[in-house]
């Protein structure tokens, strides 16, 4: 009995003296570091092949109320790598830089190639970047999108942030690409990464998201117009809060639709693996939002095919573009790769088809209503 | 079957995801590692099968006693000692593993040396705890980190980030020859319930083994291998899922909570690998620790001074060589030694069952 207690005893000592070594803990207190909001990626003008990069740091405040606007200070610096010139940024400040709460990474468009995983390896490889974080292109620059601070952002809170995520904004035209997917894309067969492209106005206090880019290995991507932005928000993400306007004679119609769905399936060629065409059956359900006629609710089939024959066109012309481009931004390939058992030439088979292919696009708008009044 | 031999073989394979396994397993994504996972699924419930109608027989009684009554002296402390090892290199491996991941991902700045001495004391106490404390404390654990588990796995399979194409991707490899890596670390998975060997001396009443058991184990472990290979190659994408070091760590950290307290999930997946972690190296080591204390006629001492101190001997052994491990072994290193002790546990399984075939013979004579 009596060594019992001294056994615990012994373990509580050395509990005890466990605390001890924690003498100041390895964390560094909240006030010895700075956080890093956002950061972004240029290409140097003075270092050849490097890279120039801006951290937008979110400087510290008392309370809410004696602040207005949140403030921020810029730190850029030119390295030959990413993670050569955050180092050499921390030689700039009193403070240690904390990544950790960076939410959003924001490329020059010039940048957004296939290569670009050599740069974006550092950011994966980091252990305390967040992998939901946001990628998203910048013109005319990074440094310039960065810097823009809108008069609608509210204090102790980053604009770029709300924008991606549906947290905030839930608009149909901005496309939300997270770090982690932009990787999975990136070394996807089949598929290819779409990111949101981020602009400014000319005073330069507004951020505009409405474009986006497909990325791949080209010098100059493709930058997906804001109308086709929305076709492939509504096709492949589902989003909500969409509009179409449909022109028939004088009557003008205008769409909401709340929910869209697509399906395709590959049509084989005879005799042989190699796909033929795509057929793609896509159902929208929504009303009426706004029309320049009187409209009447009994009218409604007409108006549903009305509507579907004007949807059908405008995302046909969509999928024949990127097909002439040679983009895959839906994955046709990577959905190709699911439907047969594995074999070496596979997805060579599919890029051999996959110019030639024909869309057969069926589209189904099913109207609810015509809104609040006939 | 008793509640307990539940929480030990789930508790194993939650444990799993962390270490090694998920690696592997990718790493054979192209060479057959669907069709051995199906083939596994079935061996290790037939494991569990041989397991548990072995121990039938011996209610209350625990495989060292089992082993010294009706085998030599000459088979029984050899076994022991083997098993002995198995079960510390088990714990060592998840200590080494969890280590590995708090530095890198919770405490970058942290001495290697504090974490390992955070662990020390907490661990030396699990082990030397009662046995049946053990059973209370996995039960507790359970209980307490059931909620958490259960939203987790939810928000897993629900979570739009999962591409469910590369999902499929992996699937198409399907009809590859099965190969022997994948078979033993599918098997690591189900070896949770021969924790038994020690703690059936507690499992006082008689367990059955019949259908309904075995269709517990059979879709608790389809469960855990699906989750195991293909939601992480779901959010990580099937291309290059093999170059990535700590897939369960990376896609926890892909999924978000929209609206969460927290956004990034990975926070309570960490929290709750460090108790699943904590309790994994617990058992292990305390099994191990019992093994060893058989084998070496520890159990026979008749003075508790000596018997307490022989103890802390095996204590003190088992942490100078985790220690020693630990600060030298790397991530290949890890990797490497995991794959050749995953490849030599089918091979003892084996052996232990053919062993508890011929005590089961000499029991009925």
């Amino acid at each position: 009995m009596k060594f019992l207690s001294l056994s615990k005893w012994f373990l509580m000592v050395l509990c005890i003296s466990g605390m001890l070594i924690q003498y100041g803990c390895a964390f560094k207190d909240i006030d010895k570091r700075l956080f890093v909001s956002a950061i972004g990626i240029d290409p140097a003008e003075n270092v050849e092949n490097g890279y120039k990069v801006t951290v937008k740091v979110a400087l510290p405040f008392g309370a809410i109320k004696d602040s207005a606007k949140p403030s921020f200070a810029y730190l850029s610096r030119e390295g030959h790598s990413i993670g050569e010139a955050i180092r050499m940024l921390e030689t700039h400040i009193d403070k240690v830089l904390e990544l950790g709460h960076m939410k959003t990474i924001i490329v020059h468009e010039k940048l957004l190639r296939n290569d670009m995983q050599t740069f974006m390896d550092y950011f994966i490889r980091r252990g305390d970047i967040q992998l939901i974080s946001y990628v998203a292109g910048a013109r005319p620059s990074a440094e310039t999108i960065l810097k823009v601070e809108p008069k609608t952002e509210a204090p102790a809170s980053v604009a770029l942030i709300n924008f991606f995520g549906a947290t905030a904004n839930d608009s149909p035209y901005v496309v939300t690409t997270f770090l982690f997917q932009l990787r999975r894309d990136i070394l996807a067969d089949g598929i290819n990464p779409v990111l949101p492209l981020i602009e400014t106005n000319e005073k330069g206090d507004e951020l505009i998201v409405n474009h986006s880019v497909v990325v791949d290995g080209r010098e100059d991507p493709t930058v997906l117009s804001t109308i086709e932005t929305k076709y492939f928000n509504s096709l492949l993400k589902n989003s909500t809060g969409l509009t179409y306007l449909v022109k028939k004679g004088s009557l003008e119609l205008l769409l909401n639709i709340s929910q869209s769905k697509m399906t395709y399936q590959f049509v084989s060629r005879e005799g042989s693996e190699a796909p033929r065409a795509i057929d793609m059956h896509i159902v929208m359900k929504g009303i009426i939002g706004e029309s320049n006629k009187d409209l009447s609710i009994a009218k409604l089939d007409e108006y549903n095919r009305l509507a579907s024959k004007e949807v059908k066109q405008k995302i046909l012309h969509f999928l024949i573009k990127m097909q002439e481009e040679n983009l895959d931004p839906f994955g046709f390939g990577l959905h190709y790769r699911t439907t047969r058992l594995y074999t070496e030439d596979l997805f060579t088979a599919w890029q051999k088809a996959y110019p030639d292919i024909e869309f057969k696009v069926t589209v189904e708008v099913k109207l609810q209503g015509t809104g609040t009044i006939e | 079957m008793s509640r307990f031999v539940y929480f030990l073989l789930i508790s194993n394979m939650i444990a799993n995801l962390i270490a090694s396994s998920p690696r592997i397993l990718f790493g054979k994504s192209e060479e057959g590692a669907i069709v051995t996972m199906i083939i596994a699924l079935f061996f290790g419930v037939f494991i569990n099968w041989v397991l548990i109608t072995f121990f039938k027989a011996f209610p209350g009684k625990s495989l060292p006693h089992i082993l010294s009554l009706y085998l030599s002296k000459w088979i029984a402390i050899p076994t022991l000692f083997i098993l002995g090892i198995v079960w510390y290199v088990s714990g060592m491996q998840t200590l080494i593993t969890y280590i590995d991941i708090l530095l890198r991902f919770i405490t970058p700045e942290m001495s290697v040396y504090l974490i390992i001495a955070m662990f020390i004391p907490v661990i030396t106490f699990g082990v030397i705890m009662q046995s049946r404390n053990i059973l209370f404390t996995l039960e507790l654990v359970f209980v307490l980190s059931f909620p958490v588990a259960a939203y987790y796995v939810v928000k897993l399979y629900f979570s739009e980030q999962v591409s469910w194409n590369h999902v499929a991707i992996a699937m198409t490899f399907i009809d590859n020859p099965p190969d022997y890596t994948v078979f033993s670390t599918v098997t690591y998975l189900f070896v949770g319930a021969f924790d038994i060997i020690i703690f059936n001396s507690l499992l006082k009443k008689k367990m059955t083994f019949g259908i309904k058991q075995a269709l517990i184990i059979f879709i608790l472990g389809a469960f855990a291998i699906f989750t195991t290979y293909f939601i992480p190659i779901g959010v990580l994408g099937f291309d290059q899922v093999e170059s990535i070091l700590y897939p369960w760590i990376l896609t926890s950290d892909s999924i978000r909570m929209k609206f969460g307290v927290i956004e990034r999930v990975i926070f309570i997946f960490l929290l709750l690998l460090l108790a699943i972690a904590f309790l994994n190296i617990t058992i292990h080591w305390h099994v191990a620790c019992k093994l060893f204390q058989s084998a070496f006629g520890i159990e026979q001492l008749k003075i508790k001074l000596r018997e307490k101190i022989s103890l802390g001997i095996v204590v003190v052994v088992f942490w100078s060589i985790a220690i020693y491990t630990t600060l030298k072994v790397t991530e290949y290193d890890l990797f490497l030694y995991s794959k050749y002790y995953f490849n030599s546990i089918p091979i003892i399984l084996i052996g232990l069952m053919v062993l508890m075939l011929v005590v089961n013979r000499r029991a009925k004579v």
